[in-house]
């Protein structure tokens, strides 16, 4: 590790760093320090004969000298050993690491972007779930279709004028009397479009448009009845009271063209 | 070390870019490289398509709407126009309610490019000429031996092979030479889109992604050198 | 010591050393000052890993791995997916990528010796990398099933049919079928996304611990740990962060510019990253003309096919030899810390042999990567012959002219 040299006053040198030794002389039992702190000479005798101790005070020595230096000059000289460094200019490297963080934060965002809009729906998801259409024509007044749409049955329902009298009837029995939905709670008058989902507990709620007493209603006047739970809903879809389900059916985005029903396009 | 490191680079650059190009009975394909930027020229090659290939050939990997969209055509042009039939909705892809190999053996066409290169569809395209001794009565310089019959032979006019084996028209077609040739590259640009639609996107944004990493780079080698300052 | 400090760090670091090797492994690791270029590889090679990872969890969330899914699922993803196109030409860009990298990174060590002691295993954990490497791109180009991945499997699965009395039963074992099919397919699948991957990354830990326990190599072949400061800092070292972490991100920003020009401008790079016949779906009645590997394996499938001969009283075919000769090519990377007897680390002080075994070395293997994405014919069949002579020379002769070649003095400081 060390290097041992004699120099011309054939004092024996041990070599620690650039401008850093210890030497003896002839005379003295102990080590002594040689120190060259930017150009200037120092040495002192270290008053100790261990050659570990020796050096650590050495170090200590060297330190205590370059505390006599500004602050920052000592942080200099630690850092960059013996050396002439540029000193540190902190507004610029703030300002840089400020930039550059940014600059990561950018990259890092963009990297983002397309591997979130990966988990939107694909073409196929779209083209699965487009909208639907559906001929109306054929649906008999009082008869109920049932469509599929995303893979949920969407109930098509063919109000008769009965129904659509008895319908008003119901406001007080039902949880929520959606007034400002009309009647059939559609944009045609004649036609209830309903996702055949029960607001429960997502069962498959039967429809029973028999206006009769029921062994779940004395005075049924028609709706759907899901058999899981109890829930009951008139034929407008509306939750009556005191049932499981919290609301009512839902209805799908659709509109009228003509004959054609779609179903998945808002009006 | 570096002058060698260079030397074997540029070496390896040069040797791995000098490809053989296969171009059948033709000792090199016309240079062509497709352009997916143009919407005119795909709109026509659309058009020369649906007149010409769709008869036999699918293109059952693009979808209708994406047409409609990356080509910009009213969405009532695609339904009432191009897919004229109810049981196909916009969203379906445009097989022309054919299998993959259309019943006379027509393969499907969108990926061809890819396959080929758009040299290769150009110059096969262009280089139909009359042979008896095929079943469909011509032949093909770059696929010789093709069962593909000369459906382009009205655009073109005919062609047959002199002594040296060479081109030359026997029939003029309702185009002229360099009507014909455009409309050949407006077909090529359009099966080069079919062959990768999202290439519009990828060549239009990836100059803004190349541009932020030269900055990024610029940026960052300036806070490198901040701290290597220290180093020396 | 942080693990005293009240601090909720301190609360963390008395049970999980968080700062400590935090301190060991990045802001107190000293890395010598002076490196070049050719250092920065490990770093790029760290970043594409990561695209890898990443872009292939997202490709395997809509890829399929059966026969008849596999293809169409690819184009799925190039069409259908948002910006699955991207996902997709950064993971096959990435392959190349990793190669091209892998490959420089490899030639540094060979150059300035950072396969000698005591790095011998921070060079076999490399190497093992480049072997599993090697194993995942080609389980993963068979994944697209296209012509050529299917072609290209065939290729590669028949070898292991060529090894004498184990060989056909090993091959239909490895297929799990008597032909390449969608079993092949579907337990390539499980190996390319996660045995082989796993495997991978607990080579690069070990490649990494095994590095930062030795202390990284420079140009020069200087030992920088001869001589340290008060603090115990190498006089000739620096922390790893920030002089290398920040050194690292110009070289970064260049590697995407690059990366990112290939994936929007040129994804199938010219058939060299994503050949031609692999838009057509695999048919196992039609063979492509021209079955060429990717430009990454292309050295290696020159080797392969450069011995035309067997052994005949041996009863070895030129085919089984041609597997030992591709296989041996790889496995010799292995031994050649074992093989430089050089009193010196870098090619800077080496003698004048060691300097021509490195140039003929690096120019037999473009030679036969140029030679494996062509047709074969004689002539090019004997420079591909010659150049698998001169791969190996190098390293084969290297006990004899590391030991007497005459070498430099090497400094004592950087």
């Amino acid at each position: 590790m060390f290097k041992m040299s004699k120099n011309k006053q054939g004092k024996k040198h041990i070599h620690i760093l650039d401008g850093m030794s210890l030497y003896i002389r002839d005379k003295s039992p102990f080590y002594w320090g040689y120190l060259n702190v930017d150009g200037e000479i120092h040495k002192k005798s270290l008053k100790t004969k261990d050659k570990k101790e020796a050096e650590k005070l050495l170090f200590d020595w060297k330190n205590e000298l370059l505390y006599s230096d500004s602050l920052n000059d000592l942080n200099e000289k630690l850092d960059m050993d013996v050396k002439d460094k540029p000193r540190v200019d902190n507004t610029r490297r703030k300002a840089l690491m400020i930039t550059s963080s940014l600059m990561g934060a950018v990259t890092v965002a963009g990297f983002a972007v397309p591997f979130l809009s990966a988990w939107n729906p694909s073409e196929k998801a779209k083209a699965l779930g487009a909208s639907v259409k559906f001929d109306l024509s054929k649906l008999e007044p009082g008869a109920m279709a049932v469509v599929e749409w995303r893979r949920t049955p969407i109930f098509v329902v063919h109000q008769t004028s009965k129904a659509l009298e008895n319908l008003p009837k119901l406001n007080d029995r039902v949880t929520d009397p959606v007034l400002s939905e009309g009647v059939a709670r559609s944009t045609n008058d004649k036609f209830t479009v309903l996702k055949g989902v029960c607001t429960h507990l997502s069962c498959a709620p039967k429809y029973h448009p028999e206006i009769e007493p029921k062994a779940w209603d004395e005075q049924w006047l028609g709706g759907f009845f899901c058999p899981c739970h109890g829930s009951k809903f008139d034929l407008a879809g509306r939750v009556y009271k005191g049932v499981p389900a919290p609301t009512n059916l839902e209805v799908p985005p659709h509109k009228f063209e003509g004959d054609t029903l779609i179903i998945g396009e808002p009006t | 070390m570096k002058k060698l490191l260079i030397t074997l680079l540029i070496f390896s650059a040069y040797s791995y870019s000098a490809g053989e190009n296969d171009c059948g009975s033709l000792e090199k394909c016309d240079a062509f490289s497709s352009d997916v930027h143009d919407l005119y020229s795909l709109q026509r090659g659309l058009g020369i398509y649906m007149n010409y290939c769709a008869s036999c050939h699918s293109l059952k990997l693009l979808r209708w709407n994406r047409l409609q969209k990356d080509l910009v055509i009213p969405e009532n042009i695609v339904t009432e126009e191009l897919i004229r039939t109810s049981d196909t909705k916009i969203a379906d892809h445009m097989t022309f309610g054919m299998p993959e190999i259309s019943p006379i053996g027509a393969p499907d066409l969108t990926l061809r490019t890819r396959v080929r290169g758009d040299e290769w569809i150009y110059t096969y395209l262009r280089t139909f000429y009359e042979d008896p001794l095929q079943t469909s009565g011509s032949n093909n310089l770059v696929y010789v031996g093709t069962s593909m019959p000369n459906v382009l032979v009205g655009l073109q006019g005919n062609q047959a092979l002199d002594k040296d084996g060479k081109l030359v028209k026997i029939s003029e077609g309702s185009l002229t030479k360099e009507e014909f040739d455009r409309s050949m590259k407006d077909l090529v640009n359009f099966l080069a889109y079919a062959a990768e639609p999202a290439r519009i996107t990828r060549e239009k944004n990836g100059v803004f992604v190349i541009l932020f990493f030269i900055v990024f780079t610029a940026v960052m080698n300036l806070l490198y050198r901040e701290y290597a300052k220290e180093l020396k | 010591m942080a693990s005293e400090k009240s601090t909720v760090m301190g609360w963390i670091d008395r049970r999980l050393p968080v700062t400590e090797n935090l301190e060991r492994h990045l802001t107190k690791h000293p890395v010598p000052k002076k490196v070049n270029f050719f250092y920065l590889f490990g770093a790029l090679l760290m970043v594409v890993f990561m695209i890898q990872v990443v872009t292939g969890i997202w490709l395997m969330m809509f890829y399929t791995n059966t026969e008849e899914g596999a293809f169409a699922s690819v184009e799925y993803i190039m069409r259908d997916v948002e910006y699955g196109w991207l996902m997709r030409y950064m993971h096959s860009t990435g392959a190349s990528a990793f190669f091209f990298l892998m490959y420089f990174h490899m030639f540094r060590g060979l150059l300035y010796g950072s396969y000698q002691k005591p790095k011998e295993l921070v060079w076999l954990f490399g190497c093992f990398l480049l072997f599993l490497l090697m194993a995942e791109g080609f389980l993963g180009y068979v994944l697209p099933w296209g012509q050529m991945s299917y072609w290209a499997a065939n290729v590669i699965l028949s070898l292991f049919g060529a090894i004498p009395f184990i060989g056909p039963d090993l091959q239909v074992w490895i297929q799990g079928d008597f032909v390449l099919s969608g079993i092949t397919l579907s337990r390539f699948f499980a190996l390319h996304v996660v045995v082989v991957p796993l495997l991978m990354i607990a080579l690069v830990v070990f490649h990494i611990f095994a590095l930062h326990e030795v202390g990284a190599g420079n140009p020069e072949g200087v030992d920088i740990e001869k001589y340290r400061d008060e603090k115990g800092m190498p006089l000739d070292g620096a922390p790893f962060h920030p002089y290398k972490t920040f050194g690292a991100l110009p070289a970064i920003g260049i590697f995407f510019i690059v990366f990112f020009a290939i994936v929007f401008f040129a994804p199938t790079g010219g058939g060299y990253f994503i050949e031609k016949p692999n838009f057509e779906e695999a048919n196992f009645l039609k063979t492509p003309e021209h079955i060429a590997p990717v430009w990454y394996y292309a050295p290696f499938y020159s080797i392969l096919r450069a011995v035309t001969f067997g052994i005949p009283f041996l009863g070895i075919t030129s085919k089984f030899l041609g597997f030992i000769v591709f296989a041996a090519s790889i496995a010799i990377l292995f031994v050649v810390p074992w093989l430089d007897r050089s009193n010196v680390q870098s090619i800077r002080y080496k003698g004048i042999y060691s300097k021509i075994a490195m140039v003929l070395f690096a120019a037999s293997f473009i030679t036969l990567g140029y030679l494996g994405t062509k047709p074969v014919n004689e002539l090019r069949t004997l420079i591909a012959q010659i150049c698998t002579v001169l791969y190996f020379a190098p390293f084969l002769l290297m006990p004899i002219y590391t030991k007497y070649e005459k070498t430099l003095k090497v400094p004592d400081r950087l």
